[in-house]
């Protein structure tokens, strides 16, 4: 079962990670404001996870509640943990940086929010 | 629900004759899918947008239905009987809130022209069910 810090944010819903770029960050120098052509690498790029999911709950409450739970996780500034998936993969030193709900919460069987969460792990 | 031959149809206050079938469907207008990690299977599916449209179709005998009974864009109450014998046992009464969406009509050969009445139903909150099945014994 997927966590951040332990904590099972994400259980309500199904919900899918995806890893972002590896590599380098190169962008072009005319970017930078130089008149040369060509790129120019600073660094490494930071590990990124996102989570796109739906929180489910019988009710308006209880999806508030949940949603509640899922912000609580972003710290400002942001303090890094363990996430993991579903699979057992685990990623340390991760940040949780944005959360943001997809669409309006939906009122069917249950009540919903589809989300998308990013984590990045940022430079000590 | 698709109810044959109901025994009396009422747009607001005015009276459809010759109805030979009224047919209530319901369809999720944009379901929420979800898959998750596990496969490759959906595992979430929900209605959270449901839409209810009602088809009345009337045979034309010779009466014209009055100006204005079957205007688009009309919303009125529609309301029907039926049973499921010819006794009142069971009787109910079926009705909704509705907008007339569209009115055609169909014509075979050695039948009698058929009006369709398409109608979208309306829920008085967003949270109630827009039609109600009640008991109407007499």
């Amino acid at each position: 079962m997927s966590s951040f810090k332990g904590e099972t944010i994400f259980a309500s819903g199904p919900h899918v990670f995806a890893v972002g770029a590896v590599g380098s960050q190169a962008v072009l120098k005319t970017a930078l404001g130089s008149s040369d052509p060509g790129h120019t690498v600073l660094g490494a790029l930071d590990l990124t996870v996102t989570v796109t999911g739906r929180l489910t709950a019988a009710d308006v409450p209880g999806l508030d509640d949940l949603i509640a739970a899922v912000e609580a996780q972003i710290d400002v500034p942001p303090k890094s943990g363990t996430l993991a998936d579903n699979d057992g993969h685990t990623w340390d030193g991760m940040s949780f940086v944005t959360f943001t709900p997809r669409g309006p919460v939906r009122k069917g069987r249950v009540v919903s929010q589809a989300y998308e969460a990013v984590f990045i792990r940022l430079p000590a | 629900m698709f109810v044959l031959n109901p025994e009396k149809v009422q747009f607001g206050s005015a009276a459809w004759p010759n109805v030979v079938s009224v047919a209530v469907d319901s369809a999720a207008v944009q379901p929420a899918e979800d898959w998750g990690d596990g496969g490759p299977w959906c595992v979430l599916v929900d209605c959270p947008q449901r839409r209810v449209a009602l088809t009345v179709k009337q045979e034309l005998r010779g009466t014209p239905l009055p100006d204005g009974a079957a205007e688009l864009g009309a919303q009125a109450e529609l309301k029907f009987y039926t049973s499921p014998s010819a006794s009142s046992r069971g009787r109910v009464r079926v009705k909704a809130t509705a907008v007339i969406t569209g009115v055609s009509h169909e014509h075979r050969v050695g039948a009698a022209p058929v009006r369709v009445i398409e109608l979208l139903a309306v829920s008085a909150d967003g949270a109630a069910d827009p039609v109600a099945v009640e008991a109407a014994e007499v």
